[in-house]
């Protein structure tokens, strides 16, 4: 199966480009970046050919795109995919608007292609066994969930809202939100917000505090702050405390790693070991578009965590909870 | 000498008599029991037992009050109209109206009311207070706190009982709150144990943003912090922290919790800052202004719950 990618604007995208590279039914064949000189060098980089025109590269052989283009571009992108005739994996979030979702979810199916959103987090080990013990019902029902999901400050289009859509909310609630819906199945009520600008000089949220009650009454904070200082010994983490009517399961996403004190820089790293979730991830969306089956994460699903964080903006803005519409 | 007097029943009152014999220039003058029971711990047999209205003028400088929260208040203003000092588990009162009417009562008669219980005089909290103070972590940004532990058994305001802790400290090293939305969930477990869940979000006058979780859905007593600012972080986790772990062929593994090993317990420090206070060495650390203030956020909190929404902190109101 040959893939293409369609802008290396996000970092994600060199690791997804890796594993389709060294995958046994994949073949990385094209690749196009508004960044040219990005593009090239990711082309030589993946032994693919690099398209100055992306109407050029969707014209040719290939059967699926990979969308890591900034957030605000995802729409155009997509559609133009969809309209060749390309399945396609697009980094998340879907969209920066509720409505440019519904248009890409629409023409994806008018097409026939997939659409399949990137949320690796459901292809985290610690995570999926999290998933089989909630549902043995070993933990009792689930009252609340004390999420984070941290990162560093990523800079560069990450804080220029006409291209992200937004700062460290648009960043990271979604990562949580796609694993709760997914674990639980269930949608969110009502949500209350407050975010603010507080680590950096930037003109975006770079940190807060989100409240969610689901339709099940399960109560959920998420931390999507992006407060992990420079010395932090890596990116980020995702963690769940998951508080139970039977126990409480905390999970550390990123925990399979050694530490290492490095005394040649003079930092401390972490030195991960786990599965690789983006493999898991691409081979996922690889099987999907060979077998025709229905993508395991949908545009519906990246949808409705762009539901959850608008209506986070929305309550921040009031200062009042808001009720999740789902469209 | 302080002349002290201690007021209780069961297991607590032993604790507290036994730390208090550890303090110095303390004597122990009197029991005075919170119930009907005869019987005293061997420990304390040589002390007098008595009713509260047969102690003598001037024969105790302080009553230490270890009751439950409902007994409390009448009890802190009983004490303070025999002029006697108090110190008194946290909280101390109810309701913002029983604080303010406690507070007046001990200010009226002139007696100091000292709070035990509160995370000031724990180390690893002190430390991190110090960090903060010293502009460690630079302007905050968000404050995680936690602490949880075994559902108390009986009705209990969680907002009241685990968070006072969390918030008379955070209140202590991050200053005012703006205005705090909170949520909670009270369930049972299959065996029909209580289990309670709560959290807040704190929107702090410097507006920073702290959120605060309070559980007793543990099987144990936890606690951990996270502080994040723009030039730096702290993180604790009572859970990652004890300096000794014991594994033996019983199958669960045995932990100490971190702040148990210590030279002088958390609550003799406590109780030797009493001493200070009383003798004029130290100033009150917690100040009845700042009782005043914890109790509004709690109460806040509460109200929060009921309305869905995020209430604001009145300002100002000191007693």
């Amino acid at each position: 199966m040959k893939i293409g990618v369609i802008s290396f604007a996000h970092l994600h995208a060199y690791a997804y480009a890796d594993v389709v590279a060294n995958h046994p039914n994949a073949e990385l064949t094209a690749i196009w970046d508004d960044d040219a000189t990005r593009g090239q060098e990711a082309a030589a980089q993946f032994n693919a050919h690099f398209y100055q025109d992306l109407d050029t590269l969707l014209t040719q052989d290939i059967d699926a795109v990979i969308v890591c283009s900034e957030n605000a571009r995802h729409k155009e992108h997509v559609l133009k995919a969809a309209q060749q005739k390309k399945h396609i994996l697009c980094e998340k979030p879907i969209a920066t608007e509720v409505a440019d979702a519904l248009e890409m979810i629409q023409a994806c199916e008018d097409h026939s292609v997939t659409l399949q959103v990137a949320y690796p987090v459901r292809f985290i080990p610690a995570i999926r066994e999290t998933k089989d013990i909630i549902q043995s019902g070993e933990m009792g029902e689930i009252i609340a969930v004390n999420a984070t999901n941290h990162g560093q400050m990523p800079g560069g289009w990450f804080v220029e809202k006409e291209l992200s859509g937004g700062g460290s909310a648009t960043d990271h609630i979604v990562h949580i939100m796609d694993a709760l819906r997914w674990m639980f199945q269930d949608e969110a009520k009502s949500v209350y917000a407050e975010f603010d600008t507080r680590f950096y000089d930037i003109a975006v949220e770079d940190c807060g505090s989100v409240l969610l009650e689901m339709e099940s009454g399960m109560v959920v904070s998420i931390d999507p702050s992006w407060s992990r200082p420079n010395v932090y010994p890596t990116w980020g983490n995702v963690t769940m405390k998951l508080i139970g009517t039977e126990g409480t399961l905390y999970v550390d996403a990123f925990k399979q790693h050694a530490l290492y004190y490095n005394d040649k820089e003079g930092k401390l790293s972490e030195q991960p070991w786990a599965d690789d979730m983006n493999e898991q991830l691409i081979s996922d969306f690889i099987d999907c578009v060979k077998t025709g089956r229905k993508p395991s994460i949908s545009g519906v699903d990246g949808l409705r965590t762009l539901e959850v964080v608008k209506g986070a903006y929305a309550s921040n803005d009031i200062k009042k909870p808001v009720q999740i519409e789902h469209t | 000498m302080i002349s002290i007097g201690l007021l209780g029943s069961g297991k607590q009152l032993e604790q507290r008599f036994e730390a208090w014999t550890k303090i110095n220039h303390v004597n122990i003058v009197a029991i005075v029991k919170s119930d009907d029971q005869d019987d005293v711990p061997k420990q304390m047999k040589d002390v007098k037992v008595k009713n509260f209205e047969d102690l003598k003028s001037g024969e105790i400088d302080l009553i230490d009050i270890c009751v439950p929260l409902d007994e409390r208040a009448a009890l802190i203003r009983q004490a303070a109209q025999f002029s006697v000092n108090v110190a008194c588990d946290i909280p101390i009162a109810q309701s913002i109206e029983e604080m303010i009417s406690v507070i007046k009562v001990c200010q009226a008669n002139d007696v100091h009311l000292f709070p035990v219980g509160t995370l000031r005089f724990s180390p690893v909290y002190q430390n991190a207070t110090q960090q903060v103070l010293d502009g460690a972590i630079g302007q905050p940004g968000v404050m995680r706190l936690a602490y949880g532990d075994q559902h108390p058994g009986h009705a209990a305001d969680i907002f009241l009982e685990l968070g006072w802790h969390q918030l008379d400290w955070l209140l202590a090293t991050f200053g005012d709150v703006d205005h705090v939305i909170a949520k909670q969930v009270k369930t049972t477990r299959a065996s029909g144990q209580s289990v309670e869940y709560a959290v807040m979000t704190v929107r702090m006058a410097d507006n920073s943003i702290a959120h605060v979780e309070l559980s007793w859905a543990e099987t144990q007593r936890t606690y951990s912090f996270e502080f994040t600012g723009d030039a730096g972080m702290l993180e604790f986790d009572s859970c990652a922290s004890q300096p000794i772990t014991i594994h033996t062929d019983k199958p669960v593994l045995s932990k100490r919790s971190s702040d148990a090993t210590l030279t002088v317990s958390i609550l003799e420090r406590q109780l030797a800052h009493i001493v200070n206070g009383l003798t004029g060495v130290e100033a009150p650390l917690v100040t009845p202004d700042a009782l005043l203030k914890v109790m509004r956020v709690a109460m806040a909190a509460r109200q929060s719950v009921e309305t869905g929404k995020p209430v604001y902190i009145e300002r100002g109101g000191s007693v």
